[in-house]
C-alpha cells in the first residue's frame, strides 16, 4: 500500500476561516465578559454613589453635632453590597 | 477616506448581506455603551459633589448664623450676671422706714430725759432697724438697708440733738431780750419776785420754743440731707442700669447679620469667571485698572444701597413709633385710667374732676374712682364679661391692654436708629405674617395684630351680651316730671305710656319702676337707675368706637410693615432682592444663579420693665429673643445651572447639556441656638 503525501496547503486554506471564527468567537466572549463586568461595576459604583449621598444627607445633623467623626456604616450588606461581578 | 470610514463603521454593516465591517461596528457600539456609562458616572459624581458642596455651605452658614446669634445672646447673658434677666429692687421703702423709725426714736428720746444724751445712737439704731425692715419689705439687701437706715437715723438724731442745743441758745437769747438775767443774778434793785417768777416761766417757755424750732429745723435738714443722698444714689443706680442697657443694645444690626450670611454663602458657591475693571478700587490695593471678579461689584452696589435706605427706614419708623403707636397707646391708656381735669372754682380754689374712660374699672388702677361706661353696664346688668374668671372678661382685656402699654413704652425707650435697623425683629411682636402657624414645639405664633383681632371678637361679644341683657330687662315705667309744691322736690307722675312729654322714671308710689329697665322708645336704650339718662346706648357706642380705633391701628401696623418693605423695592429689581438674594451670571456653559435665603431670625435684645409703687419698685432688664429651635434660624440655598442646553461648536450641535436634570439643587440648613448652645437640627 502506497502512502500518499497529504497536501497541506489546501487544508490550511480551508481551515483559516475556522481559525478566525474560533478566535473571533473567543475574543467576542472575552469582550462580552468585559462588557458585562464593566456594566456590573458601573451599576455597583453608581448605586454606592447614590447610597452614600443619601446617607451623607441623613447624617448631616449628627455629624455636625457629634464631637467624634461620624462615618457611614458600610458593613451593612443590604445597603452596601460588595462588588461581585459574576454573582447575584 | 471619509467614505471608507463610513463603509467600515456604518450600522448598515450589521445587516446580514453586508460582507465586511461587522465586527468593528459592533466593537464601536460597545465602546459607545462604555463611554455612556463612564459619562453617566462622572455626571452623577459631579452632581453629588455639587449637592454635597451646597449641603456643606447650607450647614456651615446656618451654624454661622446661629453662632453669631448665640454669641450675641451669650454676651447679654454674661452682662446680666449669667442670667436672662436682672432685676433691681429699689424704691423708697428703706429710706421711708428709716426716717419714720428714727423720728419715733428721737421723739421718745426728747420726752424721756434719761435717753436724750444718747439720742444720736438711739436714732441711728432705730434708723438701722427701719432701713432693714424697709429693705426686707422692698426686697433689697437687708444689710445695705440697715446701713443706709443707720446713717439716716444718726443724721436725724444728730440734727435733732444739735437743734436742741442751738434751740436752747436761741431760747436764752430770746429770754434775755425781755429781762436781763444778769440783773436778776446780781439782785439788781427793782426786780421783784413776780418778775423773777415771770422770767423763769418765760425763760422756760422761750427755751422750749427755741429748742423745738431748732430741733425741727435741724431734724428736717438732717432728714432732707439723708433723703437727698439716698435719692442721688437711687438716680445713679438707675443711670447705671440705663447705661448698661444702652451698652448691651449697641450691637450689630439685623441687616449686618443677614448680609454676612449671604456673603458666606456666595463666597463658597459662586464660580463666576467674569471680571470687571476695578475703577473704584474695591479691593483697596490702589490699582484702578486691574480686573476684579464681577461679584465684587455686585456686592459693593448691594451694600451701598442697603446703607442708603437707612434714613428712610428711620423716618418711617419714627412716624410709626412716635405717631401711630404713641397715639393708640395714649388712647387706650386714657380709656383705662380716665382723665383728671384741674380747674379753678368760682372762688379761685383749685378743683379737680375725674372723668372715667370707657374701660375704667374701679380696682384695676389706684386712681380710678368711677366705673366707665362699659364697666357700669356690665356690673349693672351682671353680664358674663363682668366675671373676671371668664375668657374675654373686662378685667382680662384691661390687663392685656396694660401689658401692651408696657411693651410699647419699652420699645419707645429704644433709640429710633436701632429700632429701624432691627425693625424686622420687633415688628413681629405687632405684625407677623406667620401668625397662627405652629412652631416646632407646638406653640402658636401670635402677634398684637392677631390678638387685637381676638379682642375685637370679644368686644363684639360684649355688645351682644349687653343687647341681650338689655332686652331681658323689664320696661321702664315712664312719667311726666312735675314740681312738688310741698318743697319735696320733683315728682314723676306716671303717664301710662312708653313715652311721655316730659320724661322721667317713676321712682315711688304703686307704679314705681324696677331698675335696671329698658326704654321702649329706643331700640337699645335702658337705664341702670332712676335717672332718665341712657347708660346702655353709650356703652354700645363706646365699644363701636373702640373697635374702630383698634381696626385703624391694625391697618396702620400693616401699612408700616408694608412701607418698610417697600423701602427695599429697588433692591428687589437691581440688587438681587433683600431676602432671598440672588446672584446670576452667564458663562460658556450658560446661565447660572445662586439664590440665598435666611429665615426670619430674631436678634437677642434687652427690654427694661418697671413694676411696683414708689415705695417698693422693681426695675428689671430682661433678655428677649435669645434662643431659637431652628424655626427661624435657617439658611436655604438654591443653585440653578443650565438645563437642556444645546452645546455647540460653531454651528454644529454637539448635544444637550443636562438633558434629564432640572438643573436645580436646593439645600436647607437649620440650626438651633441659645446663649449656651449651638447646633444643627432637622
Amino acid at each position: 500500500m502506497k502512502l500518499r503525501k497529504k497536501k497541506l496547503t489546501p487544508v490550511r486554506l480551508t481551515g483559516k476561516g475556522a481559525q478566525v471564527s474560533l478566535e473571533l468567537a473567543a475574543s467576542l466572549v472575552v469582550v462580552f465578559v468585559l462588557l458585562f463586568g464593566t456594566l456590573q461595576i458601573f451599576l455597583w459604583m453608581n448605586k454606592r454613589l447614590v447610597q452614600r449621598q443619601q446617607d451623607y444627607e441623613a447624617k448631616r445633623v449628627e455629624a455636625a453635632n457629634s464631637p467624634a467623626e461620624v462615618q457611614i456604616d458600610e458593613t451593612n450588606q443590604a445597603k452596601y453590597p460588595k462588588l461581585n461581578i459574576f454573582g447575584q | 477616506m471619509l467614505s471608507s470610514f463610513y463603509k467600515t463603521f456604518s450600522l448598515n454593516n450589521l445587516k446580514e448581506d453586508k460582507p465586511s465591517g461587522q465586527i468593528s461596528t459592533l466593537l464601536i457600539l460597545m465602546i459607545v455603551v462604555i463611554l455612556i456609562m463612564i459619562l453617566t458616572t462622572v455626571n452623577l459624581g459631579q452632581l453629588s459633589l455639587s449637592t454635597t458642596n451646597l449641603s456643606n455651605v447650607a450647614d456651615n452658614s446656618s451654624l454661622y448664623l446661629a453662632s453669631q446669634l448665640a454669641t450675641r445672646s451669650y454676651s447679654i447673658y454674661r452682662a446680666l450676671g449669667n442670667s436672662t434677666s436682672k432685676c433691681q429692687s429699689g424704691g423708697w421703702a428703706s429710706v421711708f422706714f428709716a426716717v419714720v423709725f428714727a423720728i419715733v426714736a428721737v421723739v421718745v428720746c426728747y420726752f424721756v430725759p434719761v435717753l436724750t444724751p444718747y439720742m444720736v445712737s438711739i436714732a441711728a439704731g432705730a434708723g438701722a432697724v427701719g432701713g432693714a425692715v424697709g429693705a426686707a419689705y422692698a426686697g433689697t439687701s437687708v444689710l445695705q438697708g440697715a446701713i443706709q437706715g443707720g446713717i439716716i437715723g444718726a443724721s436725724i438724731g444728730y440734727g435733732v440733738s444739735t437743734g436742741l442745743e442751738t434751740g436752747a441758745g436761741a431760747g436764752n437769747s430770746l429770754a434775755a431780750s425781755e429781762i436781763n438775767p444778769a440783773l436778776l443774778e446780781a439782785g439788781a434793785p427793782g426786780v421783784t419776785a413776780e418778775q423773777i417768777a415771770q422770767y423763769s416761766a418765760l425763760s422756760a417757755q422761750y427755751m422750749a420754743t427755741g429748742s423745738t424750732i431748732g430741733a425741727v429745723a435741724g431734724g428736717t435738714l438732717a432728714a432732707s440731707t439723708a433723703t437727698y443722698n439716698a435719692y442721688v444714689a437711687d438716680q445713679n443706680q438707675a443711670a447705671a442700669i440705663a447705661a448698661a442697657s444702652r451698652m448691651l443694645n449697641g450691637l450689630p444690626n439685623y441687616d449686618l447679620y443677614r448680609e454676612s450670611i449671604f456673603l458666606q454663602i456666595f463666597s463658597q458657591t459662586v464660580d463666576d469667571p467674569n471680571k470687571d475693571i476695578d475703577t473704584d478700587d474695591l479691593n483697596g490695593n490702589g490699582l484702578i485698572d486691574e480686573k476684579i471678579p464681577h461679584f465684587l461689584n455686585y456686592w459693593s452696589d448691594r451694600i451701598k444701597y442697603l446703607k442708603g435706605v437707612i434714613p428712610t427706614l428711620e423716618s418711617i419708623t419714627d412716624t410709626f413709633i412716635n405717631g401711630t403707636l404713641e397715639d393708640f397707646k395714649d388712647y387706650i391708656q386714657n380709656e383705662i385710667e380716665g382723665t383728671v381735669d384741674e380747674s379753678y372754682g368760682s372762688e379761685g380754689m383749685p378743683a379737680t374732676s375725674y372723668t372715667p374712660g370707657m374701660l375704667s374699672k374701679i380696682g384695676s388702677e389706684e386712681n380710678i374712682t368711677q366705673n366707665g361706661s362699659i364697666a357700669e353696664v356690665a356690673e349693672g346688668l351682671n353680664l358674663g364679661f363682668w366675671d373676671s374668671q371668664t375668657d374675654g372678661s373686662l378685667e382680662g382685656i384691661i390687663n392685656g391692654f396694660n401689658n401692651f402699654i408696657s411693651e410699647v413704652e419699652a420699645i419707645q425707650a429704644i433709640d429710633i436708629g436701632r429700632l429701624a435697623s432691627n425693625w424686622q425683629t420687633y415688628i413681629k411682636n405687632f405684625y407677623n405674617e406667620d401668625a397662627g402657624e405652629k412652631t416646632a414645639d407646638g406653640a402658636t405664633i401670635t402677634d398684637y395684630y392677631t390678638t387685637l383681632e381676638e379682642v375685637k371678637g370679644y368686644l363684639k361679644d360684649w355688645q351682644a351680651e349687653i343687647v341681650e341683657g338689655r332686652n331681658a330687662l323689664p320696661s321702664c315705667k315712664m312719667g311726666n316730671l312735675t314740681f312738688s309744691l310741698e318743697g319735696s322736690g320733683n315728682d314723676c307722675e306716671p303717664c301710662g305710656s312708653t313715652y311721655c312729654a316730659n320724661d322721667c322714671i317713676v321712682s315711688s308710689g304703686p307704679d314705681k319702676s324696677s331698675i335696671p329697665c329698658k326704654f321702649n322708645f329706643t331700640l337699645k336704650g335702658g337705664t341702670l337707675d332712676y335717672n332718665i339718662d341712657d347708660e346702655i346706648t353709650p356703652a354700645l357706642s363706646d365699644i363701636d368706637t373702640l373697635i374702630g380705633k383698634i381696626s385703624n391701628f391694625q391697618d396702620a401696623i400693616k401699612q408700616y410693615a408694608k412701607d418698610m418693605q417697600n423701602t427695599y423695592a429697588a433692591i428687589e429689581s437691581g440688587y438681587g432682592g433683600l431676602n432671598p438674594a440672588t446672584y446670576s451670571w452667564t458663562d460658556s456653559r450658560g446661565e447660572h444663579s445662586i439664590k440665598a435665603e435666611v429665615g426670619n431670625y430674631q436678634l437677642a435684645s434687652t427690654i427694661t420693665t418697671s413694676s411696683g409703687s414708689w415705695l417698693k419698685k422693681t426695675i428689671c432688664v430682661r433678655m428677649v429673643n435669645y434662643s431659637d429651635d431652628g424655626t427661624n434660624s435657617w439658611v436655604q440655598i438654591t443653585r440653578q445651572d443650565p438645563k437642556s442646553k444645546d452645546v455647540k461648536s460653531g454651528k454644529i450641535s454637539l448635544g444637550m447639556w443636562n438633558p434629564f436634570f432640572s438643573g436645580t439643587i436646593t439645600k436647607k440648613g437649620k440650626a438651633y441656638y441659645s446663649y449656651d448652645k449651638v447646633g444643627l437640627t432637622n
